[in-house]
């Protein structure tokens, strides 16, 4: 939960305490976008262990590295640049495998197994249509695991982090005409992937 | 009941329906204790505006340090107490006694004589010297015996320094 002091702080503000050696700055940052670096890492990797120990990985390599961050470029586009980073290395070095429908494979716990379970969000539907809902979900993740890397993170920024183009373009260097193709093929190849799900 | 088959969201696979379900895929949250689990391995920044903490750190002496003042002050007493002779000499032997001029006046007359004597041999000792392994050993003499008095003030000013210096502590 924000602290109160850091409630109407811009992330430039905190950043900048940070540096100054304040712990509860350090602390803020890392609430403000553990979940949003989690998510991207987690569904590049497809492993939820895997993902935490990538994401504290990108948390450390950033914040030890605050006096690098240069403050004219938004503090957010920065962090996902190193988590980018931080999974497409991982993903070089490995194949990936896929997302369970149950939950990550290393959820353990009944609440692990709850957060790890890819869902699309309540909308109020009858218990039908929420099955139907989950099972969506479950395969637009699928469907997301199957891109290659460089789409996936397009769409994951794009679709699901909300970020502009020209975000996207300095998050992955690349040209922004780069950014809007891939984010159309990727859009294409996902409709071919859950065009199944018409039948 | 309705018929959900009817308007599957997928039905109509366009663009639209594309975004909306995109776009309602949720954040994943990393698991419990995730924050100190990070902070537990991050350097904090030193805290800006304090001063850093003073350890004081005690020197070990080793043996050039109690070597050197040794040095510095025989070589300093020498020199002041030759310096001191030769400005009071007059003074003193004004001073001395009927006996001890008779017995220094004749050692420094055999001290004169003995000089006259061997400083000849020994300038031809150093002549032949220089001839049979050249000017370098005598130079390097020269140079070392030049060396040891700023060696000995070193020494010397080591010693009076203070022993207990400020080393900055380091920021975990």
């Amino acid at each position: 939960m924000t602290e109160p002091r850091f409630a109407a702080a811009a992330d430039q503000e905190v950043v900048q305490r940070a540096r100054g050696g304040e712990e509860a700055a350090y602390r803020e940052l890392l609430r403000r976008y553990q979940g949003p670096v989690f998510s991207l890492i987690y569904r590049m990797v497809r492993d939820r262990a895997l993902a935490e120990d990538l994401a504290q990985d990108t948390f450390v390599k950033a914040l030890n590295a605050l006096d690098t961050y240069r403050s004219e470029f938004k503090f957010s586009s920065w962090l996902f640049k190193i988590a980018n980073n931080v999974a497409i290395d991982y993903l070089r070095r490995r194949q990936l495998d896929t997302l369970s429908l149950d939950g990550g494979p290393n959820a353990l716990t009944s609440q692990e197994v709850a957060q790890t379970t890819p869902r699309v969000v309540d909308r109020g539907e009858t218990p039908l249509q929420e099955v139907e809902a989950r099972e969506l979900g479950a395969a637009i993740e699928q469907a997301i695991g199957k891109l290659r890397p460089e789409y996936r993170a397009c769409i994951i920024l794009r679709h699901i982090e909300d970020r502009p183009y020209e975000d996207i373009a300095e998050i992955l260097d690349l040209p922004l005409g780069t950014v809007k193709t891939y984010l159309h093929r990727a859009r294409a190849e996902l409709m071919d992937i859950l065009g199944p799900m018409r039948e | 009941m309705t018929d959900t088959r009817s308007n599957h969201p997928l039905d109509p696979m366009d663009d639209q329906v594309l975004d909306q379900y995109l776009v309602s895929l949720g954040r994943f949250a990393p698991g419990p204790g995730f924050e100190d689990r990070v902070m537990a391995r991050v350097r904090l920044a030193p805290v800006s505006g304090a001063a850093p903490a003073a350890v004081p750190a005690v020197r070990r002496r080793r043996w050039p340090v109690v070597a050197w003042p040794a040095s510095g002050l025989a070589a300093l007493s020498s020199t002041a107490l030759t310096a001191w002779l030769a400005f009071n000499f007059e003074t003193l032997a004004g001073s001395a006694t009927a006996a001890v001029i008779a017995a220094v006046v004749p050692a420094w007359h055999a001290l004169l004589t003995w000089l006259a004597a061997t400083s000849a041999s020994l300038g031809s000792t150093l002549a032949a010297g220089a001839f049979g392994f050249g000017l370098q050993p005598l130079i390097v003499a020269l140079v070392l015996m030049n060396l040891a008095v700023p060696v000995s003030l070193f020494g010397l000013y080591k010693v009076a320094r203070p022993a207990v210096r400020m080393r900055s502590h380091a920021a975990r």
